[in-house]
């Protein structure tokens, strides 16, 4: 059980990750209206936004270290926040700025940072064998550092997930690879895609604890993770977290959803484990309607700065795309 | 042509694999993983000895994963490895491309610079020995076409070594390429120009850089790998007929040596390509295309190639052998040049 | 033989149109239905396919150029084609160069080589460094620029075509050279009488011509051509008369000569003549001759061995006439003799034949009666 500062953290973490996600839904339509195109306004291309998956990353991230190793993926703004990466420097390399984590070249789907050490990756279920490398090089280098691999339930179906969890159970590395299961691959729900009913029983397959977390419970997820990120620190090797969450949005800004009708959106927003935890926060004594109600005004100041940061931050030069491709 | 000061002579199997010992001696960083690499020291010799030599830690056996253990070279390399994973066949790349070209490759870039990926993937390549259409593949147009990974292809042991180490201690992604056909190996057809001399200390031959492996004056020859001993062979038949050839050995595909293609083409005035891998879209016509750009108002005839036909490779001996180049093919090709 | 390609029509309210752009060089081998030009009239555009194979040897309508629908724009050789450069002694400069490759045209530049009349050793006659290296000699690169007494004359298109057209005649055809006198005494009489009658001065050229033209009739294996596919007969005895004229020579073409009595042939020729010495004579006129005739009787020169004008088989070297001793009945006696000297192609006509051909002509003018 986490102790109430930690639980007050962890609250603020998925608060500043939620208004930083709504903030993302206005600012992405801007320019795009009134016939949707892509290509147009401060922030184009794709968005893949993650409100109602806070607690999965606000949960593992709780125990990380700016030294463990993150991958994640195209969905990854929750994990990157909770782990540390700068606000502003993401918020400027979402609007292709020239001050962003990647002066403009990555985007919002190649966010990297070396500390805290994050990476993430827009080919499903790529970023899991990069996660192996690094528990990999910390083992060779003794560092008691760990890995952390983020990916959705879609990944669980793709070879790189396997060859995955095969090398980091036979070469014993200190990965914890969490399994998102927001149910939707786009459009296509988990049950007409997998095979078994849970991801975490996959973990037995090879030879690793796996743990299903089943209602997006920030504090069940805390738990949970504690034990995987100890016992990779420990030399253990690595888990499996399975964790039932809620993608309230679209699986991209602008995705009509016809795959899911407005009741069933409407019946996430009523679970939202955002509201749930503040509700347990608050009857808890842990955190009074008040001091949340101030959490959320400095976590809007602080979107919205890193808003005006990214807003007002010079645009590369063009010439610059042709740098910068070999060290 | 660059000098050896040494009279010890290696085969190129040996010499990469001497680099790689050497490499990891002076940098706890470098370890070796890949399918076989570790007791059987590689199915063509790449890495033998080195796992009796620095043990299981270093010199790591895979499952076949190859997605899993190339992407855990990414991830080893961003977190400060210095990995070396062997695609044990670069026909096989198809299981693990994504890791390679969309990851090892760009994650530098996409990060503006601020995370490095400095990891070298060993593949062998080529065929010749009715290895069929899935295992005889050099592909290396095909890396070459993508963004963000260095390609070095050593011809030579001397070669093969001095770009072992460069690609190592380079901070980006190398993919060293080594043609069967040059180890050197005992079970594969005699190649003389497969041992050659070699200094015992560590050194470097600069990635991107071409080397003119024989001098002449009346029309180039541009290729790299195996096909370098085949032009040298017809060179020196050419040479009885008075035909002076010069055999520019690229090295490098990434970078590419434009101006020594421009520089010999700029000399002789006429340019044969010759290339083992597929003809359309890859090296000979990007090379082809690199001495009109730079070198346009000293051609006295249209450039030419001798590439590999754009079919699948067949397997029985003959069909295959009519395919691949060789010194017969070459020194007939370049008689038509100086004709035309 | 040679036939025009003309301008399509393609359109019935237009009467011309545009040149759009060439797809062949002059010179060029072409195939039946190859593609070898562009053309456009108003908004349709159409390609031009050679009509036969051949060898397109004359371009008339430049890229850009407005023709009208139905005129000529090149002129095809039909027959296999000949690596003969197509152009003749008296045509303009070639506006259309042949091939070149980028080195010999930056070495063109550097030597300051004219390319325009060039014709190169390279494949499809592209012209290769080692074409501009010898153009370039004895003007090599660093040579001494020559002192103020001897100037340098630089090659006209007319002594360009001239060196190239007779170095490859010489090259490609079996040329030898039959010499014969004639005996013409009664000729230069003859000669005199019609001078006085027809009130004009008659040459010798005017009888020799005649006297060919009808001995063709009888050999028409003199005025045959060759061709890979074999000698191709004559179709008229089109007859080519050299003109000397300032820098060169002239050959205009005396049409059907064998159907114009002497009266008519003689005042064409002396026509042809006069109109090439004041430069009219226009490139139609010069094309087509079977057979040619050439003299140097104006000057001390008895006997001399003409170069064949490709693809003709056959031309007739005059010397000049003047009395010399000739033994008639076992006598000495002064007679007007000429030397006549017929180079042939033994490709087309062996010796026999050729002597033969000479012997007629020869008979003719001894009784001149025969030429009217």
């Amino acid at each position: 059980m986490p102790d109430n500062d930690t639980l007050r953290e962890m609250h603020r973490q998925m608060v500043r990750i939620r208004i930083f996600e709504e903030t993302l839904v206005q600012v992405y339509m801007e320019g795009k209206t009134p016939a949707f195109d892509i290509a147009m306004g401060p922030v184009p291309g794709e968005m893949h936004l993650c409100a109602g998956q806070e607690p999965v990353a606000a949960g593992v991230c709780a125990h990380l270290r700016p030294t463990d190793a993150i991958t994640a993926t195209h969905r990854p703004h929750h994990e990157a926040l909770a782990h540390g990466v700068d606000m502003k420097m993401m918020a400027a390399e979402i609007f292709g700025k020239e001050t962003g984590l990647g002066h403009g070249k990555g985007g919002h789907m190649h966010l990297f940072s070396k500390e805290p050490a994050f990476g993430c990756s827009g080919i499903v279920a790529e970023g899991i064998p990069t996660a192996v490398g690094h528990a990999l090089a910390f083992k060779k280098m003794g560092r008691d550092d760990i890995a952390v691999s983020f990916f959705g339930e879609g990944a669980a179906n793709a070879g790189a997930f396997h060859e995955s969890l095969n090398l980091a159970a036979l070469w014993d590395l200190g990965v914890v690879f969490v399994c998102e299961d927001n149910e939707w691959a786009i459009s296509v729900p988990k049950e007409l895609s997998t095979a078994i009913a849970n991801n975490s029983d996959r973990a037995a397959a090879y030879g690793i604890p796996g743990v299903l977390i089943p209602d997006n419970d920030p504090v069940a997820i805390y738990e949970a993770a504690g034990e995987a990120v100890a016992r990779a620190r420990r030399g253990a090797g690595p888990s499996l977290i399975e964790i039932k969450t809620d993608r309230l949005l679209g699986h991209f800004e602008g995705d009509a959803q016809l795959y899911r009708t407005k009741e069933q959106i409407d019946a996430l927003k009523e679970r939202d484990a955002l509201v749930r935890f503040e509700g347990q926060l608050a009857t808890s004594g842990v955190l009074s309607e008040q001091q949340a109600a101030e959490v959320w005004d400095a976590c809007r100041t602080e979107v919205a700065e890193a808003i005006a940061f990214a807003r007002s931050s010079p645009t590369p030069a063009p010439a610059s795309a042709l740098d910068g491709v070999f060290a | 042509m660059t000098t050896e000061t040494t009279s010890r002579l290696l085969t190129t199997s040996k010499a990469i694999s001497e680099a790689i010992a050497q490499e990891i001696e002076r940098d706890e960083r470098v370890f070796v993983m890949g399918e076989d690499i570790g007791v059987y020291g590689g199915i063509f010799g790449a890495t033998e000895g080195l796992l009796a030599k620095y043990g299981p830690e270093k010199i790591m056996d895979t499952p076949i994963s190859e997605t899993g253990f190339i992407g855990a070279a990414v991830g080893a390399a961003i977190s400060g490895m210095r990995p070396i994973a062997e695609l044990m066949f670069v026909d096989f790349f198809g299981v693990c491309m994504d890791q390679i070209y969309n990851h090892m490759a760009k994650i530098h870039y996409e990060s503006g610079g601020n995370v490095s990926v400095p990891m070298v993937i060993t593949t062998a390549m080529g065929g010749g020995y009715s290895d069929g259409a899935q295992h005889s593949q050099t592909l290396y147009g095909t890396f070459a076409h993508l963004p963000g990974m260095k390609i070095v292809i050593p011809s030579t042991p001397y070669d093969a070594k001095g770009l072992m180490i460069a690609a190592i201690r380079d901070d980006n992604p190398v993919l060293y390429f080594f043609h069967k056909g040059v180890m050197g190996l005992g079970w594969m057809t005699p190649n003389p120009r497969a041992t050659g001399p070699v200094p015992e200390e560590p050194y470097t031959v600069p990635i991107g850089k071409a080397d003119v492996k024989r001098a002449g004056r009346d029309l180039t020859i541009v290729t790299v790998s195996l096909m370098v001993h085949r032009a040298l062979d017809a060179a020196e038949v050419l040479a009885a007929e008075g035909i002076e050839a010069e055999v520019l050995d690229l090295r490098s595909l990434v970078p590419l040596d434009r101006e020594a293609i421009a520089e010999s083409v700029r000399k002789t005035r006429r340019l044969l390509v010759v290339d083992e891998d597929y003809r359309s879209f890859g090296m000979s016509g990007e090379v082809i295309t690199t001495a009109i750009e730079e070198a346009f108002d000293y051609l006295d005839a249209p450039p030419a190639r001798l590439a590999y036909p754009d079919v699948p490779i067949p397997y029985s001996r003959p069909l295959e052998q009519f395919c691949l180049p060789n010194a017969d093919t070459i020194a007939a090709a370049a008689r038509t040049l100086i004709k035309s | 033989m040679r036939q025009e390609v003309l301008m399509p029509t393609l359109s019935d309210e237009a009467e011309e149109g545009v040149l759009v752009t060439w797809f062949v060089v002059p010179g060029a081998p072409v195939r039946a239905d190859q593609l070898i030009a562009e053309v456009q009239v108003e908004k349709v555009s159409a390609e031009v396919h050679a009509p036969a194979d051949g060898r397109l040897v004359e371009i008339l309508i430049q890229p850009g150029e407005v023709v009208r629908q139905g005129a000529p724009i090149a002129v095809l050789e039909v027959g296999a084609a000949v690596g003969v450069p197509a152009s003749d002694a008296s045509a303009p400069p070639r506006t259309s160069p042949s091939p070149v490759s980028p080195s010999a045209r930056r070495l063109a530049r550097e030597l300051e080589v004219d390319l325009s009349q060039m014709v190169g050793s390279g494949p499809g006659g592209r012209i290769v460094e080692a074409d501009v290296r010898a153009a370039a000699e004895p003007s090599a690169p660093g040579a001494r620029v020559p002192g103020p007494a001897a100037k340098v004359e630089p090659l006209s298109p007319m002594r360009r075509t001239v060196a190239t057209r007779l170095t490859v005649a010489l090259r490609e055809a079996a040329q030898l050279t039959l010499t014969a006198e004639v005996d013409a005494t009664a000729l230069a009489a003859e000669m005199t009488r019609l001078s006085e009658r027809w009130g004009r001065r008659v040459a010798y050229i005017e009888t020799i011509v005649r006297a060919c033209a009808l001995a063709l009739g009888d050999h028409p294996g003199v005025g045959s051509r060759w061709s890979e596919e074999g000698l191709v007969p004559p179709e008229s005895i089109d007859i080519g008369v050299a003109v000397a004229v300032e820098g060169g020579l002239i050959v205009p073409v005396i049409r059907n000569a064998d159907t114009k009595g002497l009266e008519d042939l003689g005042r064409e020729v002396a026509g042809l003549a006069e109109r090439a010495r004041s430069g009219q004579i226009t490139t139609p006129e010069t094309r087509g001759a079977i057979f040619s005739v050439t003299s140097l009787g104006a000057h001390r020169i008895d006997a001399f061995t003409p170069l064949l004008d490709l693809p003709q088989a056959a031309i007739l070297g005059v010397g000049r006439a003047r009395p010399r001793p000739a033994v008639i009945d076992g006598q000495v006696v002064p007679r007007t003799l000429m030397v006549l000297s017929l180079t042939i192609d033994h490709r087309v006509i062996d010796g026999d034949p050729a002597a033969a051909f000479l012997d007629r002509v020869i008979a003719l003018l001894e009784d001149p009666g025969s030429l009217a």
